[in-house]
């Protein structure tokens, strides 16, 4: 079912970054011992033997160790990070912000259509992939006009987002839905 | 990748197909998925003298030197784009259609379980009017709004 709450749970996990208080000492890892994340931009740091997860450009980290490798505690300047940080996390916030207000469209529209069974939502990469399960046992143009007509609307409205829509014909309807853990359901019947 | 001559060819060949498929049931499921492919191509003939050139070669790429997105989301993309709101529909249409009659149900969103949404073949769940009206008025609109005429 679709829950608002969750995608704020999101953003709100996202936005709490731990605070970085202006000069402060940072004891850098080896240059070996940072890791990038297979998600664009995120990577660990060790700060006073915690590992704290930062947006941040890694390039731009591992410029400055190069030059500074002769010591192993540095004094990162706070303007030093926190313009890749708070630009990427902008960035993010308002990606996070755009694709759940798109999702709460989606929802809203689709779930007036009564074949609609259930929608679900997965992700991948930058790309918002709806899967529509719909209550039909024969192909029915009349429908794909309905559900076409909201998704081009939705597409126009929301021009940054790549999405992908699947109309699939579910018509066991007393079957449960067979689908990848990751995917979300915004909306079932 | 193809030179944008031979996306035309190959266009023109999976039309054919699929106008000779949609006439011959039980195999007229087939000829919604040649006429998808042949949608592609005619897109791709159409894309091939502007900036993007080719679906492939225009997706963003991230940081990491990887796709963004899908080759499938990133040309829906640019259909969406640069052509109307009644090709667009049309195109989707076909896609649409040609993954149900391929899969019978999305088989990328199954993890371990045998899919059933359908319990039928695709050349049941598609009469041939409906498949021939996909062929048929889908292919044409598209192809229209690209203006790409028969005798081509």
């Amino acid at each position: 079912m679709f829950d608002q709450s969750s995608y704020q749970d999101t953003i709100k996990t996202i936005s709490e970054f731990p605070y970085i208080s202006s000069n402060i000492t940072i004891s850098l890892c080896e240059e070996q011992e940072i890791e990038q994340s297979n998600f664009l931009g995120i990577t660990y740091f060790s700060l006073y033997n915690e590992v704290f997860r930062f947006i941040l450009d890694l390039q731009r980290v591992l410029s400055f160790v190069e030059k500074k490798q002769s010591t192993s505690t540095l004094n990162i300047q706070k303007e030093y990070y926190l313009f890749p940080i708070e630009s990427f996390l902008e960035y993010k916030q308002e990606r996070q912000k755009l694709e759940q207000l798109a999702l709460y469209i989606i929802y809203k529209k689709l779930s007036k259509i009564e074949n609609v069974k259930s929608i679900y939502v997965q992700r991948y990469r930058e790309e918002l992939q709806l899967f529509v399960l719909l209550l039909e046992d024969k192909y029915d143009f009349d429908l794909r006009d309905k559900l076409l007509d909201i998704e081009y609307e939705i597409r126009k409205m929301f021009p940054d987002i790549v999405f992908q829509f699947f109309y699939l014909p579910a018509s066991i309807s007393e079957k449960e839905d067979f689908i990848h853990p990751q995917a979300e359901c915004i909306y079932m019947k | 990748m193809a030179d944008y001559k031979v996306h035309l060819s190959q266009a023109k060949h999976n039309e054919e197909v699929a106008l000779r498929l949609v006439k011959e049931p039980p195999y007229h499921d087939w000829g919604i998925t040649a006429a998808f492919y042949s949608a592609i191509h005619y897109f791709e003939f159409w894309l091939f003298n502007r900036n993007e050139k080719h679906t492939e070669v225009s997706i963003p790429v991230g940081e990491d030197g990887k796709f963004l997105y899908t080759p499938h989301a990133w040309r829906e993309k640019l259909v969406e784009r640069y052509l109307s709101k009644e090709a667009f529909k049309s195109f989707r249409k076909l896609r649409d259609a040609s993954e149900i009659a391929r899969y019978l149900s999305l088989y990328r969103v199954h993890s371990g379980k045998v899919p059933s949404w359908l319990d039928k073949p695709a050349s049941e769940y598609f009469n041939q009017d409906a498949a021939e009206k996909l062929v048929e008025e889908s292919l044409k609109i598209f192809k229209n709004e690209l203006g790409i005429k028969d005798d081509v």
